[in-house]
């Protein structure tokens, strides 16, 4: 089994490769019911052969784990990128503790009894739930167990040499201390935030704009995974969970408060056509009375632009015939489709009035390419317009569009500004409501 | 073959600054001169304008993540980012700071001139210049992670950093960022 941590998923180092990678293989399939097809009878049988081969696959593993014993009382137990941080903290600490390194699950007894024979005291340094040390408490027998269950390692957050140092240090009862600065720590305090936001020229800040001004407040968001949970600072994402969730939580929300509350869900079209396909089905054939929007901008944003079916190009980068969204969501059986370009915001708020006056589930596809991927492609220099403000100092309590959250718009005591970095998408010309803001 | 030289090196700036791809440069050209690198960045939603913060440590047997207090540079393209990190400096440790500012949110923004100073106090040395203007003065805002790691390059066990980033920029910018470079170096030198 794997653990993938935080630092391990986000961490680039050299490595030297093996060479098993380049192993031919040969594709084999054997025809094996008992062992492949899990009917209750079949799977009680595999159920007994997988418990049969634990303690097999655990010698096996054994040898994937290093123990290193020392004339130490005290043991140290950890695993992946936390027994890096421990090699770290004990050359510090100039201290040389017995040391395994857990590899693989499951974890072999043997390996930990041999720890705990030459020890008095044990910690646990692991990322993520204390499963090792479970383990190891329960082989411990008269040993001292410290770690996440004794507090002496923090059961949340990422762990650090720093961190380690100090879990070793209250073990030992000797600590090698690094105070930063108080003057470092109040410069700290004192800096503002820097919160993502939504790029200048996205299309979705358009499209949540217009949601807003047709549902209101009032309205119950369910949002999804991608770019645009980012709406969440334009009030328009109120829920946040797994992918696909938007519209199965909205099916759920509307059998809970339909006819009370609004529902809107907000989706990507690659988290759509992902994990959202199957709850519109639901949603549809159950007879839920919702809105769902596709925020359709042609590509998987926020993980790096990969592709999805729907855009024409495969996951190996070869060019196929799309999945047709509209066709699909028609064959679905929703009562209303529309789909708006979300930069002119007149068309994208009379789909949304007509999608909530609408029966049943409305869905309307904003549509408009995410806007790096037109900078990558270099697309922006023939369509950049150029955008003025000649906002002026009783504009200044206004601040309309200050409700759009956009980067290339800064606000001075007496005007809005505009930004170089602005890309001319016009939708703040199109809500000003003193006509001071122009594109050309 | 691994060195023995050991240089550990926080970058941080705003997303679209270039952090990354300056950390990646810097541990391919270390690479490349037989040094073992490990990097780890933490970038939430980098590209939309988030701290972006990267990690490289140069002739470590360690993990990614370099201890409070004990980097040898600290890069920061943006000065806010710079001393939210500053924390990891050594007290003997160089800071390279661009004193050009991103707006943030929140709290007003606090004197550039007040940031260098808590540098200042808590390192050995703090090199602070508008590395942002003379990546104008390069050609395009967007050298500007070169111009730092032009700055940074005299105190890297490095020596072939600019024919890495002459490999790695795209093409068409290739002129900008040499001109970046030489820049870069030339705050040091002067």
């Amino acid at each position: 089994m794997l653990r993938p941590t935080t630092r391990v998923s986000h961490a680039r180092a050299s490595v030297t490769l093996s060479g098993h990678y380049m192993d031919q293989r040969f594709p084999h399939f054997e025809k094996r019911p008992e062992r492949w097809v899990m009917v209750p009878t079949n799977a009680r049988q595999r159920h007994v052969e997988l418990n049969k081969i634990q303690p097999l696959l655990c010698s096996e593993l054994a040898s994937l784990s290093r123990l290193d014993l020392k004339k130490s009382q005290l043991g140290v137990v950890t695993s992946g990128i936390a027994a890096k941080y421990v090699e770290e903290a004990v050359m510090k600490l100039q201290l040389e503790p017995s040391l395994l390194r857990i590899a693989a699950y499951p974890i072999d007894a043997g390996v930990i009894a041999a720890l705990v024979n030459n020890s008095s005291q044990i910690l646990v340094v692991e990322e993520l739930e204390p499963v090792i040390e479970e383990k190891v408490k329960a082989l411990a027998g008269t040993v001292e167990v410290f770690g996440k269950f004794t507090g002496h390692v923090p059961r949340e957050g990422e762990l650090t040499v720093d961190v380690v140092l100090q879990s070793l240090g209250e073990v030992i009862g000797r600590f090698v201390t690094t105070d930063v600065p108080a003057e470092l720590i109040a410069a700290e305090h004192a800096l503002p935030s820097r919160l993502p936001v939504l790029c200048a020229g996205c299309p979705h800040r358009a499209t949540f704009y217009a949601l807003k001004k047709v549902f209101r407040k009032s309205a119950i968001y369910v949002g999804d995974i991608g770019c645009y949970t980012l709406g969440v600072s334009q009030g328009t994402i109120d829920t946040t969970l797994c992918m696909g969730a938007s519209i199965s939580m909205g099916s759920g929300f509307d059998a809970a408060c339909g006819g009370v509350k609004n529902i809107v869900s907000v989706i990507g079209d690659s988290t759509f056509v992902h994990t959202g396909v199957p709850g519109l089905i639901n949603a549809a054939y159950n007879g839920a009375k919702m809105t769902l929007v596709i925020m359709d901008n042609n590509t998987t944003a926020m993980t790096g632009h990969q592709p999805h079916p729907c855009t024409g190009v495969t996951a190996t980068g070869v060019c196929n015939a799309p999945t047709p969204m509209e066709d699909l969501i028609k064959a679905i059986g929703v009562k209303g489709l529309y789909v708006v370009d979300p930069y002119n915001l007149a068309e994208t708020e009379e789909a949304f009035i007509k999608a909530k006056n609408g029966d049943g589930v409305q869905v309307v596809i904003a549509r408009r390419p995410c806007i790096i991927s037109v900078k990558k492609a270099g697309a922006l220099a023939k369509t950049k317009k150029r955008v003025t403000s000649t906002c002026q100092n009783y504009f200044a309590s206004c601040k309309l569009c200050g409700t759009l959250f956009c980067p290339s718009i800064s606000y001075s005591d007496t005007c809005a500004l505009i930004s170089e970095d602005c890309v001319g998408c016009g939708v703040c010309e199109q809500i000003c409501e003193f006509d001071a803001i122009k594109t050309a | 073959m691994v060195r023995e030289g050991k240089f550990d090196c926080i970058i941080v700036g705003v997303g679209g600054q270039g952090s990354i791809f300056a950390s990646g440069v810097l541990g391919e050209t270390a690479l490349r001169e037989g040094y073992a690198v490990i990097s780890a960045e933490t970038h939430g939603m980098a590209q939309r304008g988030g701290t972006v913060e990267v990690h490289v440590r140069i002739g470590s047997s360690y993990g990614p993540l370099i201890p409070l207090r004990s980097a040898d540079a600290l890069v920061g393209m943006e000065p806010a980012e710079c001393l939210r990190f500053a924390r990891y400096l050594s007290p003997k440790g160089t800071a390279i700071i661009n004193t050009h500012v991103v707006p943030a949110t929140g709290r007003d923004y606090p004197s550039v001139g007040d940031l260098v100073q808590a540098l200042e106090a808590t390192s050995g040395r703090v090199i602070a210049y508008d590395a942002t203007r003379l990546a104008l003065e390069a050609g395009h805002s967007q050298t500007l992670n070169v111009i730092m790691l032009g700055t940074l390059a005299h105190l890297l066990p490095l020596s072939t950093l600019e024919d890495v980033i002459a490999e790695y920029v795209p093409k068409k910018a290739l002129e900008a960022n040499l001109r970046a470079f030489k820049l870069g170096q030339k705050v040091v030198k002067a």
